[in-house]
């Protein structure tokens, strides 16, 4: 509990957090929204769109602040993503689109003048136009020495961003970066109500960020009711047309349980359904369940600080005493993909062909025999005396990953390594994986993927002191593959040598990289036009339509 | 104590003085009137031993996970079916009943001792240690439990032994206001004067003069207390800071089974913990309440 | 009769080598606490500046209704309580002060009756285990020896000795009084105070265990101080008697003074009080006292009686009397003798 403040460094990732470990049903070369259940009744138009009418979404996580420069948790951003629009979006195959800029920015052949023309006519909440002067407002937030948020990690490479006129921004960057189409779609404010605000004083100015945010997106905040409700309701002047829905309304419950119930009796019609309850959940006529491979992976870290793991040959080991598939396609429902490296299938830079470390305990014994570990006269394996025995670690809340520790202990016991299950509170689970504690020996956890595929902020050694290489991981050619890697624009060669970087990881085995899960969304049947996005739960709900 | 009462007990030794009739037999006999307490103990008595003998009885290793068998419905081969993870569910549950009776009888035995010393202490010498001792109680009860429960459980990080210290030393209020109460009330008793008069030390008075007869209150309370810490062990598990995986408790093994689609397609599975602890929690108040008026000291004093 | 009294009086007061337990000045206040931080906020006076003596072997009645302080005196003589002031001088030594250590020999030679038979018996333990708990608490005799000595008491007090198996709810009211009488004699006492030892009993019974520790006082050579709370009981077995009210103690006198010649008007009333078992009484009225006993929180000032003396003098309310030798050996504290 005392973690909560310090932790969540969520610079281009975010810790998946909460129960919703959830998954969803399709091979990873089908990025598409896919269907399971009842598929002939998922997005099949009944009709033509239709105005009116409240949705209300489930979620068992209540936000913290309607401000996207600030919020650290996916709760806030669902409700933030609502009320704001930025230049860009990405869309469902995680393509870079244009928002409220015109087209794709314009971007200058030594690639650092980026220059992106606004639709004009975009008009906030309280009826005022967003121009250039509000992006140019928004994004000199980051590079404010004042701000506060957690990501002015992300704009290092942005020199200055100006206004050319009142419908055209340039933003100019000291090198060439990669990255930066994908740092364009933060939610810009109005400058016309902040503009007066210090930039230190931003993050606890609650008149804005909770009490009336105000934004240029498809929803107006309407009401907060802490631990009940949140309502929002149509834009009417919303630049891409007033959306369908009158109102969307964030109902909140106290755990997954509850949400299914929740969803059962109709009073939600919108929920991410956990992996472990789609059982239940088919068997609901008046719902539908889409499923698309989510842009994460999860994985057991081991800690490299610890002795133990410092033997690539006992990682490659621990990793082949753990039958996956079987994990995938018993606990996940087979909803999940196996993974082998720190990459999406979903992503450009997915590399196949890599390492794989498939279950096999006599040659994870073998490896073992080789680093050293024979059986004791109990069983355990020793090693000049020592036992191999350790603590795996998860959050409590989640019980996907609670259940996998007590997999692992069984799998592991049955090459002789003894392993401790713990579960922990969230907040002082961070607190213990966390710099500058990295007090575990092992841990059960996911990385929800930036667009971006750069390894850096995992896998750098500069991140073990005080990022989120929380195992420190230490590799001069990852180091060297993450300092240049976002210099080259061009995507195929990038991709070639982000390659390379996974074929290592895959090799060292630092994680056992468990799987690629589906997330699964359950949603009434009333409720069209929705369409799947692998890593924004909110996406174009103003396309969103009841047929009621 | 009047006089009336006189020809009563003259009635009853008279009729007594051939067979000779132990305080001990007078209790048992009261205890084996009240048939909800009888059967109370026996069921009681059947579920300690199958679970005091689960190493020998359980068909399965409690622990062995079939992930390819999971939640399989009751027959021949797993007698109740299998959990989430696709382990014995009738092996688990005569583990997890050795692990759910252990916290409730040592924190019972913890909180009854702490309990009994304070209230003796506090109640024999009375004045200021009395009043320390009681604003203590006050200290404590005023929290409110199931809160500081979880915070304690939460900072030590759960397992048997920090559950059984923490309901032992949150616990034992109650049986020392009660204890408290009795030696009040036997201490200016004439037997005890009688043993002062006599030069018996204040600890022989204490243990061997007043407790006896302070403890009449205590078993029963003790009784209830051991289901009470069933159930706390239960609620904190459903915290998941109870027993902690893979080791079952009756409380975890409610607690995986608590799922929307467990219910629906897997009722055995919250079913049978949920009724080991229902029973057995009843069959402590049962025979608490049979304990309550076999010890009556109304009735077996005189 | 002027001659026995003057030797008795000699005897009594000024011999004192004939003395087993002289009282001066007795006092016991209790504390009365109210408040949160329980402040004492007063006194009540259950005994106040009472002083008597006992001669061996005699019998001394202490009588008064109850709330008079009687039993108080009896249970601070013990040491049950602790005196707020005064001496108790114990053959001749003083252990009013006297920690529970250093008082340990005399709880030998001071033992208790006391009125219960129901309470003062441990429900939990057997006849035997009691009368053989004093002889382990002073680590006395083997094992044999202890069993053969309850056996004997029991015997000595009129009970079956093969009974000392059994529970105390096994015996009658009467049975217990005996049993509590044997454990007060187990440790050889030279004084035994009898609190009210037979007015729970029937009266059938009452003149059964007075006979038995009438006979036990022969046979043992016991003093007894024998409390309770009408003339008729002691008028049986005492010697000499003493009269409380309020805390004070009012006459003392020998027993067949007090009872021709009573001379405080409390004692006068008590006696009229006393049911006529000889005829020779007849010819007394009965004198009924007015009104309540005052609280002894807040006595009386003055002669603690005056609120219900049917002779009280306006000089009563302000002084309070001494108790004065009006006659050898008979002592009365009340100012109409002045």
């Amino acid at each position: 509990m005392k973690a909560t403040k310090s932790i969540f460094i969520l610079v281009n990732l975010i810790f998946m957090l909460f129960m919703f470990l959830t998954a969803c049903g399709t091979t990873p070369e089908d990025t598409d929204t896919a269907e399971r259940g009842a598929d002939e009744e998922v997005d099949e138009p009944t009709g033509d769109p239709q105005y009116g009418g409240t949705i209300v979404l489930g979620t068992s996580g209540e936000p913290v602040i309607f401000n996207a420069l600030y919020h650290q948790d996916s709760a806030s951003a669902d409700v933030t993503d609502l009320i704001f629009a930025g230049l860009t979006y990405t869309d469902e195959s995680l393509e870079v689109q244009p928002h409220i800029a015109k087209d794709n920015a314009e971007i200058s052949d030594d690639g650092l003048e980026w220059t992106f023309e606004l639709q004009e006519g975009v008009l906030f909440h309280d009826g005022e136009e967003l121009t250039a002067h509000d992006v140019v407002f928004t994004y000199n937030i980051f590079l404010h020495e004042d701000y506060t948020g957690p990501r002015a990690g992300s704009f290092t490479s942005l020199e200055s961003v100006e206004a050319v006129d009142d419908y055209t921004v340039k933003f100019t960057l000291r090198e060439p970066d990669a990255r930066f189409h994908t740092l364009t779609g933060y939610s810009i404010l109005p400058e016309h109500i902040l503009g007066d605000v210090p930039i230190g004083d931003l993050e606890d100015y609650n008149e804005f960020n909770i009490e009336n945010p105000i934004g240029a997106g498809p929803f107006k905040f309407e009401n907060w009711d802490p631990g009940q409700s949140l309502s929002l309701v149509a834009h009417e002047d919303y630049f891409e047309g007033r959306p369908y829905l009158d109102g969307v309304t964030f109902r909140f419950a106290s755990d997954s349980n509850a949400l299914v119930l929740l969803l059962e009796t109709g009073d939600i019609d919108h929920m991410i359904a956990p992996t472990s309850e789609l059982v239940a959940i088919e068997t609901y006529e008046h719902v539908n369940l889409s499923s698309t491979l989510a842009l994460r992976y999860d994985y057991i870290g081991w800690n490299l600080q610890n002795p133990l793991f410092e033997d690539v040959r006992v990682r490659q080991a621990l990793t082949h005493a753990i039958d996956r598939q079987e994990i995938t396609e018993t606990v996940l429902e087979g909803q999940a993909e196996v993974a082998h490296a720190p990459v999406s299938p979903l992503s450009w830079a997915y590399n196949e062909d890599v390492a794989r470390f498939d279950y096999d305990p006599d040659r994870a014994l073998e490896l073992l025999s080789e680093a050293g570990w024979e059986p004791g006269e109990d069983g355990i394996l020793e090693k000049d005396g020592e036992k191999f025995s350790f603590t795996i670690l998860s959050n409590d809340g989640n019980t996907t990953r609670r259940d996998i520790g007590i997999i692992v202990q069984q799998y592991l016991g049955q090459i002789g390594i003894e392993v401790k299950p713990e579960q922990m509170e969230w907040g002082a689970f961070l607190d213990k994986i966390n710099p500058p504690n990295y007090d575990f020996d092992a841990i059960v956890l996911a990385w929800g993927l930036a667009l971006d595929p750069d390894p850096s902020a995992i896998w750098h050694s500069k991140e073990i002191e005080n990022g989120l290489n929380n195992i420190s991981y230490r590799n001069d050619r990852i180091d060297e593959i993450s300092d240049i890697n976002t210099t080259i624009i061009d995507q195929d060669e990038r991709a070639e040598l982000l390659g390379e970087a996974w074929a290592i990881l895959a090799e060292e085995q630092p994680y056992t990289f468990l799987y690629y899960p589906n997330q699964f969304v359950a949603l009434n049947r009333d409720v069209q036009g929705f369409t799947h996005h692998p890593r924004v739960d909110m996406y174009k709900v103003n396309e969103w339509w009841l047929n009621r | 104590m009047g006089k009336p009462e006189n020809n009563v007990i003259q009635q009853q030794s008279d009729q007594t003085l051939g067979k000779r009739r132990s305080l001990l037999s007078i209790i048992v006999a009261k205890f084996m009137q009240n048939k909800l307490a009888v059967f109370g103990l026996f069921t009681l008595a059947i579920i300690i031993t199958a679970c005091v003998l689960a190493p020998w009885i359980a068909p399965h290793d409690p622990n062995f996970q079939n992930l390819r068998n999971r939640l399989a419905p009751p027959g021949p081969e797993f007698w109740l079916g299998t959990d989430h993870l696709g382990r014995d569910l009738f092996s688990r549950l005569l583990h997890g009943g050795q692990v759910s009776l252990t916290v409730g009888f040592v924190a019972m035995l913890g909180a009854v001792s702490i309990g009994t010393t304070i209230g003796a202490i506090a109640g024999f010498f009375g004045g200021r240690v009395d009043a320390f001792l009681m604003r203590l109680v006050d200290v404590i009860i005023s929290f409110p439990n199931i809160f500081l429960l979880i915070t304690l459980v939460a900072v030590l990080e759960p397992s048997m032994e920090i559950l059984i210290l923490v309901f032992a030393l949150l616990s034992w209020t109650g049986t020392s206001r009660l204890v408290r109460g009795e030696f009040l009330t036997l201490k200016n008793r004439e037997f005890v004067l009688a043993a002062r008069t006599i030069g018996m030390s204040n600890t022989r008075i204490i243990f061997g003069q007043i407790l006896p007869s302070a403890m009449g209150p205590v078993i029963v309370a003790a009784t209830l207390a051991v289901g009470g810490f069933i159930l706390a062990e239960s609620t904190l598990s459903f915290l998941g800071l109870g027993i902690q995986p893979p080791r079952a408790s009756w409380g975890n093994m409610l607690t995986y089974s608590q799922s929307v689609t467990i219910f629906r397609t897997a009722v055995w599975y919250p079913t049978f913990p949920g009724l080991m602890i229902l029973i057995t929690v009843l069959c402590f108040n049962f025979i608490g309440d049979g304990l309550r008026d076999a010890l009556d000291p109304r009735v077996v004093e005189k | 009769m002027t001659e026995t009294l003057k030797q008795e009086k000699n005897s009594i007061t000024q011999d004192k080598s004939d003395v087993l337990l002289e009282v001066e000045g007795l006092k016991k206040y209790f504390p009365v606490k109210a408040g949160l931080l329980q402040k004492t906020v007063g006194h009540i006076k259950a005994v106040d500046d009472v002083s008597f003596a006992i001669k061996k072997g005699e019998t001394f009645g202490l009588v008064g209704e109850s709330g008079c302080g009687k039993s108080t005196t009896g249970r601070t003589l013990i040491r049950l309580y602790e005196p707020t002031d005064g001496k108790i001088l114990f053959e001749g030594k003083d252990i009013s002060g006297l920690n529970e250590k250093q008082l340990k020999p005399y709880r030998k030679d001071i033992q208790m009756v006391f009125q219960d038979p129901y309470s003062s018996l441990n429900p939990r333990k057997t006849v035997g285990t009691i009368l053989e708990e004093p002889f382990r608490v002073h680590k006395l005799y083997s094992k044999a020896e202890r069993k053969e000595r309850v056996e004997h008491l029991l015997e000595k007090v009129g009970l079956n000795p093969d009974l000392r198996n059994r529970y105390p709810h096994e015996f009658s009211g009467g049975q217990r009084q005996r049993i509590g009488i044997a454990r007060a004699l187990t440790l050889n006492p030279k004084l035994i105070i009898g609190d009210e030892p037979v007015s729970a009993l029937d009266v059938s019974i009452q003149s059964q265990v007075l006979n038995i520790m009438d006979d036990l006082q022969k046979d043992f050579g016991l003093t007894y101080l024998f409390i309770a709370h009408d003339l008729g009981v002691v008028k049986h077995i005492s010697d000499r008697i003493g009269v409380m009210y309020l805390g004070r103690m009012m006459e003392v006198a020998p027993k067949r003074e007090l009872y021709s010649n009573p001379l405080h008007p409390y004692t006068q009333a008590l006696l009229s009080a006393v049911p006529k078992s000889h005829p020779s009484e007849v010819k007394k009225e009965r004198i009924i006292l007015k009104g309540d006993v005052p609280s002894p929180s807040n006595p009386p000032t003055g002669c603690v009686f005056h609120t219900r003396c049917p002779k009280a003098m306006d000089h009563c309310k302000v002084e309070v009397p001494k108790l004065q030798e009006l006659e050898p050996g008979h002592f009365v504290a009340c100012h109409l003798y002045n």
